[in-house]
């Protein structure tokens, strides 16, 4: 027979463990089996199933992100995708296909702009998760409400990520949240972890440092248009902020980008000029002015097709092109998970002696090779010098 | 009935205190903002079953004259019909009682004839139902020999054509009071004798009262009972017997030398010689 | 005047003649609505996706015979577009016709009188501005702002026509004063918007069908029906302007008040059209056109005629648009002005041929 101290222990015991048995059942909430709940960059809550076999990506250009992920092969899960990436970028998208060729036979479900996106076709193609961006017009955005309710009725969950309207924030925030959703939660974290620690070398530096913020002209796809100074404030222009760059637009131009007086331009005489590239090889003779640069991309075209983009008549004439504080990069940048790779080309730029020893091209070529299937290849930044 | 002088002022009128069948007018006065047109104009009381022609050098006031009468244009002074001043007439009651035909002709659409017609009566008439619109509209196209050319588009007609729906549809209002502003302006030789005729016999027969303005004066004298002379400044003749024109009044009102002779069936004929100057007296000869 | 080469016998009566000719344009516009039923089932039948025929006759009649994907298809995606293009078109050719009678010009459309353009202006504010208004499921900032910038430009142009006069050149001056106005407001707009909602614009003044959903319809036709029954009286009226102002003034019809209401009800119907799929131009213009050749100008039948010939354009618009470029759905004002063209053109030369 037991002592009455015992059994007292023992019914106590007994009471802890079902409780804390009663705790685990019922408070999490009662899911389907193999649902996960997470909660995207629009702030909603999604409940997607736990093994994703069937995606869709409503930004072709969300395969480097994709890739990240599923290193082996990213278009395995592909069930159909935007069209935008080979319109827009066809260098880069070229370099995919030829490694991976599926891609080719990924159905496209639009083309660049989120108008062209059909929302029958994406029904079609029987997604279970369909991964958005926020905003940014080649793509269908959170304010397509129709087009994400019908797919929800048709029982497609609906993700959204973000590269573009706040870079530096939610790059690591989508990232973990593909992680999650793909079920490579440690890839993920090793990703936004090395992401940070890269951006902090920056930011960091420039918090104690608090170097003055050199005047900066920055161009917005050079050679576009036929005349001068389209420039941005947003997209690009958010990873000069964080390199310390002050935007001579700022303030001036309403949304993301605009166009300035070229006069104003001469006479405000910005210290740094920058413009971003969306010029390939292929288009060299086609688009004289654009500035070459991207994947496959000699650092002596890029630098010539730079020289070339200067000299037009309203660019000449600043002081910064003149004494060769003239700079072009990569335009994708804005909407790339390496976007980090900017802000310490900037932050180099901007400020090189405090950035003496930030190597970006080091720490591209790092991303690169433990986060892409891809090998590095190409200029993505030049100095007219 | 009184004799009215034919020269221009104040004519005693009709007494508004019985009620006298037909149209008298005192002291009408119409115009345009900042241009008055007609200063005051007296017609003696005119009876049921006359044809009064108004007649008048171009802008000398015809039509605003009709305008005035059928309530399209502010007018000041007593219209009396049968005695009710018109002017103080809701304007449905004076619609049923005034048929008004504008100068311009039906416009030219791909509405057909028939179907002015029925709109025509809807809006005048609308107590009206469709038999009875139908049995209408085929008796007065049946009197103006228009049965041919019920079903075609107005666009198809010529303006002759086009004139004689408009005539059609104004006729077909059955008024008390008929207002017709130059009907005969785009029909040849033949059609504007039938119109006349038209228009007399259903004034006769109804018992009806009707202006009509017009630019011929040999139909003028011959089908009209009296008439409204209207001069460049001032009202030249209002009441006056057509037959009691005489060329003073037309140099006047027109500006020409013209003579006034009966022709061998009786008709009083205008022959017009010349025009003159018109502030020439008439027994001037001018060179 | 000669004798009429085609005299009818004088035993058959105008009457019974007329109702013969009412009659075959009866069965003009019976054919039209035929022609209507036949280019509705082939929007709904056309899509991007590969749908075989008896499957879309097969989910209309019983949904649940169709896989998840296919039944969202059919009836979240190819119906509320179909039956939105139907109301849309219809209400355009209504309006068209009306204001082509009103001003009495064949070349007038609903959006002479700046009503389109204002109601661009209004939806970019409520795009630029970031608006949202939620009710019955849905953000009716933009649809609402839309109508918002029609209505406005109409009570401009009836303020202006009661106190300048409403005659028809004063108010089509008035309607082109406001045209350019608003089109200038609208690069205004553009210029300070963000790249999301400038494309937002863009989007919005090239029309689409894309969004229709079922409760937008709804909206819309609670709007449209009212207009339609106000249009039906006055029939009889618009008629009569047909043979002539003046004519009509003789008649007692208060011509004035008759073409502000006119003009009023045109802007409303079309404002209601256009707020939530944009701008689609030629179908106001077009449409009266055609069904005025099929069936003349009584307005018992010129005003249901345009309206059917206005869905049926719209109807066949809508399927040219997901058919023309395969795997892109077109906005369909490229559509409507692309085909109206041509349409108008034929239209124009033909009359200048007859007459």
């Amino acid at each position: 027979m037991m002592p009455a101290s015992t059994l007292f222990a023992f019914t106590v015991r007994a009471l802890i463990v079902l409780a804390a048995v009663q705790f685990c059942l019922f408070a999490t909430p009662a899911r389907a089996a193999g649902e996960i709940e997470l909660t995207d960059l629009a702030g909603r809550t999604v409940r997607v199933p736990a093994g994703v076999e069937r995606l869709l990506l409503g930004e072709g250009r969300l395969l480097p992100a994709l890739a990240i992920l599923e290193h082996d092969d990213p278009t395995r899960r592909l069930a159909g995708m935007m069209g935008e990436f080979e319109l827009l970028d066809p260098t880069g998208y070229e370099q995919w296909r030829r490694r991976f060729p599926r891609l080719e036979r990924v159905p496209r479900i639009g083309r660049s702009s989120s108008g062209s996106f059909s929302v029958e076709q994406a029904i079609a193609v029987r997604p279970q998760v369909a991964i958005f961006t926020l905003g940014g017009g080649h793509g269908p955005g959170d304010r397509d409400r129709e087009a994400i309710e019908r797919l929800q009725a048709a029982g497609t969950a609906v993700v959204f990520v973000d590269f573009r309207r706040e870079p530096l924030r939610n790059t690591p925030r989508s990232i973990r949240l593909l992680g999650a959703l793909l079920g490579q939660p440690q890839r993920a974290e090793a990703f936004a972890a090395h992401y940070e620690a890269q951006l902090a070398r920056v930011t960091e530096r420039l918090a104690r440092a608090r170097p003055a913020a050199p005047t900066v002209f920055l161009e917005n796809r050079v050679g576009l248009s036929e005349g001068c100074c389209d420039t941005m404030v947003g997209l690009v222009g958010q990873l000069l902020d964080a390199a310390g760059g002050g935007n001579i637009a700022r303030g001036l131009v309403p949304g993301d980008f605009g166009t300035l007086n070229p006069e104003w331009l001469i006479a405000r005489q910005p210290q740094v000029y920058i413009g971003t590239g969306i010029g390939s090889m292929a288009g060299a003779e086609r688009h004289p002015l654009r500035v070459i640069l991207g994947p496959g991309v000699p650092p002596e075209a890029a630098r010539a097709s730079l020289q070339r983009a200067v000299q037009r008549r309203a660019i000449a004439r600043l002081r910064a092109v003149q004494e060769g504080r003239a700079y072009a990069i990569w335009h994708h940048f804005y909407n790339s998970p390496f976007n980090v790779v900017a802000v310490q080309v900037f932050a180099k730029w901007l400020h090189p002696d405090l950035f003496a020893d930030l190597d970006p091209q080091a720490t591209l070529d790092d991303f690169y090779s433990r986060f892409q299937p891809l090998a590095l290849d190409g200029t993505y930044w030049i100095s007219l010098r | 009935m009184r004799q009215p002088v034919a020269a221009p002022g104040g004519v005693e009128g009709g007494s508004g205190a019985h009620t006298a069948a037909g149209l008298a007018l005192h002291g009408l006065a119409a115009g345009y903002p900042g241009r008055a047109v007609i200063r005051a104009l007296d017609l003696p009381r005119v009876p049921p079953g006359s044809l009064v022609g108004v007649l008048g050098a171009n802008a000398a006031g015809k039509s605003t004259l009709l305008k005035a009468i059928a309530g399209l244009r502010p007018a000041r002074g007593r219209i009396l019909l049968d005695g009710e001043d018109l002017n103080a007439c809701p304007p449905r009651e004076r619609l049923r009682r005034v048929g008004y035909l504008p100068q311009a002709l039906p416009q030219a659409s791909s509405l057909v004839a028939y179907e002015a017609m029925l709109a025509a009566l809807h809006a005048s008439r609308p107590e009206l139902g469709r038999a009875r619109t139908q049995a209408l509209i085929e008796a007065v196209f049946a009197s103006l020999g228009l049965a041919g050319i019920a079903l075609r588009p107005l666009d198809e007609l010529s303006g002759g054509q086009r004139q004689m729906v408009g005539l059609a549809q104004v006729i077909a209002r059955e008024s008390r009071l008929l207002l017709l502003d130059e009907p005969t302006s785009a029909l040849d030789l033949r059609w504007q004798l039938q119109v006349l005729q038209t228009v007399r016999t259903l004034v006769d027969r109804r018992q009806a009262i009707c202006l009509m303005a017009l630019h011929d004066l040999n139909l003028a004298l011959r089908f009209c009972d009296r008439l409204v002379v209207l001069g460049p400044d001032a009202v030249l003749a209002a009441g006056l017997p057509a037959r009691e024109v005489d060329a003073g009044l037309l140099h006047r009102a027109y500006g020409v030398q013209a003579r006034i002779e009966r022709c061998s069936h009786g008709y009083p004929v205008v022959l017009v010689d010349r025009a003159v100057d018109a502030a020439a007296s008439d027994t001037d000869p001018h060179p | 005047m000669t004798p009429p080469a085609d005299a009818m016998p004088a035993d058959v009566s105008l009457a019974r003649r007329y109702r013969r000719f009412s009659g075959a344009r009866l069965a003009w516009i019976a054919a039209l609505a035929l022609a209507l039923a036949a280019g509705f089932v082939l929007d709904v039948a056309t899509g991007p996706s590969a749908f075989a025929f008896g499957d879309v006759v097969a989910g209309l009649l019983r949904p649940d015979v169709l896989p998840i994907d296919q039944r969202v298809i059919l009836w979240e995606v190819r119906l509320p577009q179909a039956v939105m293009a139907l109301l849309v078109g219809a209400a355009l050719g209504l309006a068209g016709a009306e204001m082509q009678t009103a001003l009495n010009n064949p070349l007038a459309s609903p959006f002479t009188l700046g009503v389109s353009a204002a109601a661009a202006v209004g939806a970019s504010v409520a795009i630029v501005g970031g608006l949202a208004l939620p009710a019955f499921g849905e953000n009716l900032a933009v649809p609402l702002g839309a109508f918002a910038g029609a209505a406005g430009a109409t009570l401009l142009v009836q303020l202006l026509a009661r106190r300048y006069g409403a005659s028809v050149d004063t108010v089509v001056l008035f309607g082109i004063a406001l045209l350019f106005c608003f089109e200038a407001l609208l690069w205004l707009l553009q210029y300070v918007a963000d790249s999301d909602s400038l494309q937002q614009i863009v989007f919005w003044t090239m029309g689409s069908l894309a969004r229709a959903a079922w409760n937008k319809i709804a909206i819309v036709a609670a709007v449209l029906a009212p207009c339609c029954a106000w249009s039906l009286r006055n029939v009889w009226a618009l008629t009569a302007l047909r043979s002539g102002e003046d004519q009509a003034r003789s008649f007692g019809i208060a011509v004035e008040r008759l073409r502000l209401a006119t003009l009023l009800r045109v802007s409303l119907s079309s404002a209601a059209a256009l707020s939530f799929v944009g701008i689609i131009g030629f179908v106001g213009l077009v449409g009266p056109h055609i069904a005025r050749l099929l069936v003349g100008e009584d307005h018992r039948h010129y005003l249901p005629a345009s309206a059917l010939a206005g869905a049926l354009m719209l109807s066949l618009a809508s399927t040219l648009s997901k058919t023309l470029i395969p795997g892109v759905v077109l906005p369909i004002g490229i559509i409507t002005a692309l085909v109206g063209v041509p349409m108008f053109m034929a239209l124009v030369l033909g009359r200048r041929r007859r007459a």
